[in-house]
């Protein structure tokens, strides 16, 4: 057995026969605090997470999906075309809120925790829904003109997104383990 | 259907700790902890910061904790994680000047067991080379890092390494030149 082996087989033997030291109270409770908020992460912390992602993949995604005719990158092809060719203006405002939202939420799950997508799915509605008024609130500010129903369609479609990424992000998160 | 996760074995209380149940995290801790803190208690020579690295300890655990297979005993990795943050917290800390403490043991036992008579080679340092004597000295009278003596000898650390080495082992050339005749 090699030196190195040798010396951890030591160390491992001293650390099993370290059982019975007591753990200082304060030290513990310490330690308890921290591990308890890093297994249960705030909501607002990781809504602010996701959005700081989705301000960045949303803006990228235009160049895939206009939304409210917005092209940023003059793209000939987008998949709001599709959307409009396929089932007319309600499902291109339902197909771009689902689009917009859902490839912000596949980017943000590869960056969170396991704790965080727990906390993201605890509040999964709320958060959905702040992201698809902040997202419609945005375009508003830059100039895009939005009709109410549209906007609704739109918002619809983002919820729906929203709720099928959280899905999908939870079991790869947790399945994958 | 309600756990009893009091009768759970290590390996599946990480599996449920891994997916962020906090129950299986305190029952690891309960089950563990005191092992981490006295290993540590051991090795580190100020209690804040036996508190330090114990909390880095289980915060590097949670970080990496979708690291570990359950097919390796749990034990043992918890081991390596406490061990590997504690050395590399000793290196990160200049103040502390257990830093190298593994090769200074290492090299200190190596010699203590090959050299029975350490006072004596001790003895023998004058007839070493001056840059020999001065790193030897400065290495094990002295208790310098490996940093220190190369900055003082104006070479590099691996450079004073060897050079420290090349000392022992002529040191131990002599002594058993002293044992023979």
């Amino acid at each position: 057995m090699s030196k190195k082996n040798n010396e951890w087989l030591n160390d491992y033997q001293d650390f099993l026969n370290s059982e019975n030291t007591q753990v200082p109270k304060d030290v513990s409770s310490d330690l308890m605090l921290k591990m308890h908020s890093l297994i249960n992460p705030s909501a607002l912390v990781v809504f602010l997470k996701i959005l700081a992602i989705h301000l960045v993949t949303g803006f990228l995604s235009l160049s895939v999906c206009h939304q409210f005719g917005m092209n940023p990158f003059n793209t000939n092809y987008s998949l709001a075309d599709w959307f409009m060719t396929v089932g007319g203006h309600s499902v291109c405002m339902i197909g771009c809120g689902v689009t917009f939202v859902s490839i912000s939420l596949f980017a943000a799950g590869y960056f969170l925790t396991v704790e965080e997508v727990k906390a993201l799915k605890r509040t999964e509605f709320l958060q959905n829904l702040t992201l698809g008024l902040i997202s419609l609130g945005l375009f508003a500010a830059v100039g895009a003109e939005l009709a109410v129903g549209m906007a609704g369609l739109w918002l619809l479609g983002s919820l729906l997104g929203g709720f099928f990424a959280t899905l999908a992000i939870g079991r790869i998160k947790l399945f994958a383990l | 259907m309600l756990i009893n996760k009091d009768n759970l074995l290590d390996e599946q209380l990480m599996k449920l700790y891994q997916n962020g149940d906090e129950e299986a995290f305190k029952l690891l801790y309960d089950r563990h902890s005191s092992k981490i803190y006295g290993f540590l208690k051991k090795r580190l020579n100020s209690s804040e910061k036996v508190a330090e690295v114990y909390q880095e300890v289980f915060i590097k655990i949670h970080k990496s904790k979708h690291l570990y297979n359950d097919s390796l005993p749990l034990l043992a990795w918890i081991f390596t994680v406490t061990r590997t943050v504690m050395i590399d917290e000793i290196r990160k800390d200049n103040k502390i000047k257990v830093a190298d403490s593994y090769d200074l043991e290492q090299i200190s036992e190596e010699l203590e067991k090959t050299v029975p008579q350490f006072e004596q080679a001790l003895d023998n340092l004058q007839h070493l080379p001056e840059q020999q004597k001065a790193a030897v000295e400065m290495r094990y009278l002295n208790d310098q890092t490996f940093e220190k003596i190369a900055e003082s000898l104006n070479v590099s650390p691996s450079n004073a390494r060897q050079i420290i080495s090349r000392g022992i082992k002529r040191l131990r050339e002599l002594v058993n030149e002293g044992d023979k005749s």
